[in-house]
């Protein structure tokens, strides 16, 4: 009987047209403004060759999700936000809002997937391409984009999977929007956990772990996949009748300054403005039509969030540095067998894909049911211990890569003179790995920082602020996405807020400045 | 013959180190030229300069009575072919091949009979479909060749173009470029560190050291008449001993000898040097014996293989030999 009544809410669910069709949107739009978005910036950054754009344009993809969905909140909103003067217009009512968040957070990874792919080609094939006299956007089109094809499908698959799992801006708008209108599966199934319907829950994450894996799949199979050995089917491709139809020049430079500067704009503007918002006094905020720079700057808002944040901030901080512990203590000797001893073999790499790959919402129920029974939940345990679920695999991925190019004489003649593997691994190969380590580090720390569905499953308080008695274990991402976000309109504790979450990663991402170029393999476009 | 190519003065630096020196360079329409360097001679700089993918820091280039010297590669009339192939990987050969005429604006029918003309002449009809990985290196680089050759350029320029294949398809692509250079009457300039490839194929050899052209002619008369000590070390092999073991006051500082053109004796005559064998390799043809003349090392090929013990006294009847002054040949001597 009682399956029964499971299978009617499948059944007669009112909402679950409209969260398949916001889901289905999601998936869609989302991956394909991407790749449009991606190739020309790719282009662009290629062209220019300048790191400090390169740093700029990829700020988005490490902060914290629930920050730029917060900042994108109070960029749209038609009587408070900038778009009073240039596009005044009910952004809380299209999903399209969810879209451009979505867009502004796992652009830059697409697009510094492309422009890796775009830097790999061998400067002989740009040569080739010279005396052939080809170039500009004919080159673009003839050679360059059919030759990152592998790369393009790779950010395609990502972002494909990153928007159909979208939860974070949805979450963040939840109370602002009109009810369910922009909600997907992710947060539907999230939304009937809370409620206690976890046997429906449970259902919907069948349901997107059939999506997700057969995303994944596509995924391992652009990334392992060894070309085919059989001739093409036709002599010429259409794709290069087609592309050679697209003028042989190279596009003059004002026009790449233009399109470089639109798409700053795009990129820094949500983080301008939670800026100067953050530091307007309380009545500037609510004015209409808004002000834009403040005469009066006030860190009034910044006390705030620290002051009530602090307690999150300790959490984040505390699960952020033993979840980079484990991961790196687990992950890299991992990645070093797996690269060097082929341990676990091909299956176990295709494996670390596959985790790698599913939304983290996936896990959320049975993470929840584990955590419960040891009685974890509400404690910087629970996050600790399971936060590595979706880290781990990031971390091995990285460093896997990496040892893939490690020197092999080295561990040998450790173990020549007569250390065993593991004394090898942590007394030389650790020490001699520290741009992977790093890399690894700075990765599972800002995935860790900027975690949501995760804490809001496994914790319900803030940290009770007793070392002794420890209690409680709410992240600053919940201080953003929920205290602030939903049960308030503190807009000025929340943009300050919020400026302060981004500290840490653009701090680390300015760190990894120059090691950027190696983890172009592994996007972090994942929630 | 008129010259198609010529080089003015042509500097190019990298930094401060100069690559390139050259105060004239005529190339003759219609021939086969090869430039030979060791590694550092600025060869593929040179090609990288006629090509346009390299600028030269100043001098003239000039193709055909117009000054190319700015003009970027595709406005220069010149067909590439790259050491490593660079074939487009992810094209079918047709599609590489047909990549320069698509540029061009062709109509698909005309492209296609080009292609497959151009196939047949390479002998890749079967191939052309295929992806480059899925060909032998020869293979790949006669699709290269295809595609460089295919907009009928007025220059046909090499990069070390079969350094990657191994020994038996090298020889037989070095033969097939030149009967193919002869056949389309293309001019070619051809880049190699492999001497014997160089003599093989070449109409005119163009010798660079230290960025300069240091001597240029045929094979044979470079070989015979170097007309400095390094041109006459760098093609063949050379013996060089001081003057003073000669016993020679011509004013020569050393003399050179090809170890072919000398006689080995048994016993001592007017005008000969003693030396002890230090040891003999057998090849087949020939057998190559090593002799130490006052503490220099000779080597002498004796087309009689004959044998001689470690330490055996024997006798140099040197036949011709170049005499050195500051580097340069000053005579030739012919003794026999």
């Amino acid at each position: 009987m009682g399956r029964m009544v499971q299978l009617s809410h499948y059944i007669v669910d009112p909402f679950f047209g409209l969260v398949f069709k916001n889901t289905i949107f999601y998936m869609v739009t989302v991956p394909f403004i991407d790749i449009a978005l991606a190739i020309p910036l790719a282009a662009i950054l290629k062209r220019t060759d300048s790191k400090v754009l390169l740093l700029l344009i990829l700020l988005p993809a490490f902060i914290p999700f629930v920050t730029a969905a917060v900042a994108w909140e109070l960029v749209l909103n038609p009587f408070y936000g900038p778009v009073y003067y240039f596009a005044r217009f009910n952004w809380f009512r299209t999903i399209w809002m969810i879209v451009i968040m979505d867009v502004w957070e796992s652009l830059p990874m697409s697009a510094l997937f492309l422009y890796a792919g775009l830097k790999s080609i061998p400067p002989e094939i740009e040569e080739a391409a010279k005396v052939d006299g080809v170039r500009g956007i004919k080159k673009l089109m003839q050679v360059d984009l059919p030759y990152i094809l592998p790369n393009i499908l790779m950010a395609l698959v990502l972002a494909l999977i990153f928007a159909t799992f979208t939860f974070d801006p949805i979450f963040v708008t939840q109370g602002e929007v009109p009810p369910m209108s922009n909600v997907d599966l992710a947060y539907y199934s999230y939304q009937q956990f809370f409620t206690g319907l976890i046997g429906y829950a449970a259902v919907l994450i069948i349901i997107m772990s059939a999506m997700s894996t057969v995303m994944s799949y596509a995924f391992v199979r652009v990334l392992r996949g060894s070309p085919s050995n059989r001739p093409a089917k036709r002599t010429t491709s259409r794709w290069q009748k087609f592309a050679s139809r697209f003028p042989n020049f190279e596009v003059p430079r004002p026009a790449v300054w233009i399109a470089t500067i639109i798409y700053l704009i795009f990129f820094l503007f949500p983080m301008v403005w939670i800026f100067l918002e953050s530091i307007k006094t309380s009545a500037q905020i609510f004015e209409i039509p808004p002000v834009i720079v403040t005469t009066t700057p006030s860190i009034s808002h910044y006390v705030s969030a620290v002051v009530q944040g602090m307690p999150f901030l300790i959490s984040s901080l505390i699960t952020a540095v033993g979840v980079m512990l484990i991961t790196i203590l687990i992950g890299t000797p991992a990645a070093f067998a797996m690269s060097r001893y082929n341990f676990g073999g091909d299956k176990l790499l295709i494996y670390v894909l596959f985790v790698y790959t599913l939304p983290s919402i996936i896990f959320m129920l049975p993470l929840y049911e584990i955590m419960n029974a040891l009685h974890l939940i509400n404690t910087f345990w629970a996050l600790i211990i399971t936060y590595p679920v979706f880290v781990l695999p990031v971390v091995i991925w990285l460093s896997y890569n990496f040892y893939k190019n490690f020197p092999k004489h080295i561990d040998e003649a450790a173990q020549v003179d007569g250390m065993n593997l593991v004394s090898a691994f942590f007394k030389v190969i650790l020490p001699m790995s520290i741009d992977g380590v790093m890399i690894a580090v700075l990765y599972s720390f800002i995935i860790s920082w900027g975690a949501l569905i995760f804490p809001l499953v496994l914790t319900y308080s803030p940290f009770s602020m007793n070392l002794a008695a420890p209690y409680g274990a709410q992240t600053y991402s919940i201080f953003i996405g929920a205290t602030l976000g939903h049960e308030s309109v503190h807009y000025g504790s929340l943009a300050a807020a919020s400026v302060i979450s981004l500290i840490p990663p653009a701090i680390l991402l300015y760190i990894m400045r120059d090691r950027l170029e190696r983890m172009y393999r592994v996007g972090g476009t994942k929630g | 013959m008129t010259e198609i190519l010529v080089l003015e003065n042509v500097v190019k630096k990298f930094g401060k180190v100069i690559a390139l020196n050259v105060d004239r360079l005529g190339i003759e329409e219609g021939t086969y030229n090869v430039i030979l360097g060791p590694s550092g001679a600025g060869k593929s700089t040179m090609l990288r300069v006629v090509a346009g993918l390299d600028y030269p820091d100043s001098g003239k280039i000039i193709l055909e009575g117009n000054d190319i010297t700015n003009k970027p590669p595709w406005e220069r009339d010149i067909g590439f072919v790259f050491q490593n192939y660079a074939l487009y990987p992810h094209l079918t050969i047709y599609d590489n091949i047909a990549m320069p005429l698509r540029v061009k604006g062709l109509k698909e029918e005309e492209i296609k009979q080009k292609v497959t003309e151009v196939l047949k002449i390479m002998g890749l009809e079967e191939h052309i479909n295929k992806y480059p990985r899925q060909l032998s290196g020869g293979q790949q680089q006669r699709v290269a060749l295809a595609r460089a050759i295919i907009k009928r350029p007025k220059l046909l320029l090499l990069d070390e173009p079969l350094s990657n294949l191994d020994a038996k398809v090298r020889i037989e692509l070095r033969s097939y470029l030149k009967s193919l250079q002869r056949q389309l009457k293309i001019t070619a300039l051809h880049v190699t560190h492999d001497q014997s490839e160089a003599m093989a194929i070449a109409d005119n050899l163009i010798i660079l050291h230290d960025g300069a052209v240091e001597q240029i002619g045929s094979p044979k008369d470079v070989y015979e008449n170097p007309k400095t000590m390094f041109v006459a070390t760098f093609i063949g092999m050379l013996n060089v001993l001081p003057s003073s073991i000669l016993k020679l006051n011509d004013g020569f500082d050393a003399l050179g000898f090809r170890p072919e053109n000398v006689d080995i004796l048994e016993n001592k005559e007017e005008g000969t040097i003693e030396g002890d064998v230090k040891y003999v390799e057998f090849q087949g043809d020939e057998t190559i014996i090593y002799v130490d003349v006052e503490n220099n090392s000779i080597r002498i090929k004796d087309r009689e293989n004959r044998f001689f013990e470690t330490g055996k006294k024997i006798y140099l009847k040197i036949k011709k030999a170049f005499a050195f002054k500051d580097g340069k040949v000053l005579k030739v001597i012919e003794l026999a």
